[in-house]
């Protein structure tokens, strides 16, 4: 394969209509002048940004679970440990009715 | 890891502003060294001037923007390299591929006076084209451009190994081409 030792000649022989010319040259400087400089100083960019967001919410969301949240009946309350006053649990209404209804059937007896 | 990466983003930034940024003078004089070579080793590559002289202009904005810490005597390397990265990208995307197998032959430029002995080497060039991309590489680096197993092993990120058998491929797979099989 010694032909390819002569590459380089080929070459200037079958590519040598092909050449950078003035007219790329120009667009190289237009393009260049054109093209974005690069930062020269790092700068915290947006997956740095997002990063510290996500703590932020993991933070919080813990934060709120841990929060005591008790749900209650209608009409219980609740009996701290140790109290000495006791408030019944009864509804008063409750009671009234009761009464109500057996004085009525105390009447209604024969 | 992450912090190591921040370090080495300083790091270099620090050390190019050590060193003076290439001049107007500079660019200029590696324009007129080295941008016929670059676009020529761009069409071996692309087989498609437009997409050689878009090569070519990248590679040399990228010269002037980034203003990288040229070796003296290492220019031609780098300018090499940036283009052949650049022809590797672009040969990878598909659409090149069919505009490329669309035209099988390896189209000439030859000057006025040299269409006659142009004719002898048409074959030779064409089977040049004709190589796959990495075998290309290697051998425009070594037989066109002169460049050594080493250095061309430093361009384009290769073992010394790799690069010698590539070009024993690539010169058997040429001379196949040549005698028609």
């Amino acid at each position: 394969m010694d032909r390819l030792d002569q590459l380089p000649e080929i070459t200037e022989h079958v590519l040598s209509g092909l050449r950078a010319d003035a007219s790329l040259k120009q667009k190289i400087l237009v393009s260049a002048v054109n093209a974005p400089a690069p930062s020269g100083k790092y700068r915290p960019g947006t997956f740095v940004a997002l990063c510290s967001l996500s703590v932020v919410l993991v933070i919080l969301c813990l934060l709120i679970h841990s929060l005591p949240v008790q749900k209650t009946a209608a009409d219980l309350q609740i009996i701290p440990a140790g109290s000495r006053k006791i408030v019944s649990p009864v509804n008063l209404q409750n009671v009234i009715d009761q009464a109500s209804e057996m004085l009525r059937e105390d009447r209604t007896d024969p | 890891m992450f912090c190591s990466l921040l370090v080495m983003e300083e790091n270099d930034v620090q050390d190019n502003e050590n060193f003076p940024a290439p001049s107007a003078v500079n660019f200029e004089e590696l324009y007129e060294k080295y941008a016929t070579d670059v676009l020529r080793v761009a069409y071996y590559y692309l087989g498609d001037r437009q997409r050689a002289e878009d090569v070519a202009q990248d590679v040399f904005v990228k010269l002037l923007v980034t203003r990288p810490e040229l070796i003296p005597g290492k220019e031609k390397s780098w300018l090499l390299k940036v283009a052949l990265n650049k022809c590797r990208d672009l040969w990878r995307s598909s659409w090149i591929r069919k505009v490329i197998l669309g035209h099988p032959s390896f189209e000439l430029f030859p000057a006025d006076d040299e269409i006659g002995r142009a004719a002898d080497s048409i074959s030779l060039a064409q089977a040049v084209g004709k190589l796959p991309a990495e075998f290309k590489e290697v051998v425009l680096l070594h037989y066109y451009q002169g460049y050594s197993v080493n250095e061309i092993s430093e361009i384009i990120d290769v073992a010394e190994g790799t690069v010698s058998s590539r070009l024993s491929r690539a010169r058997t797979r040429m001379l196949k081409e040549l005698k028609g099989e």
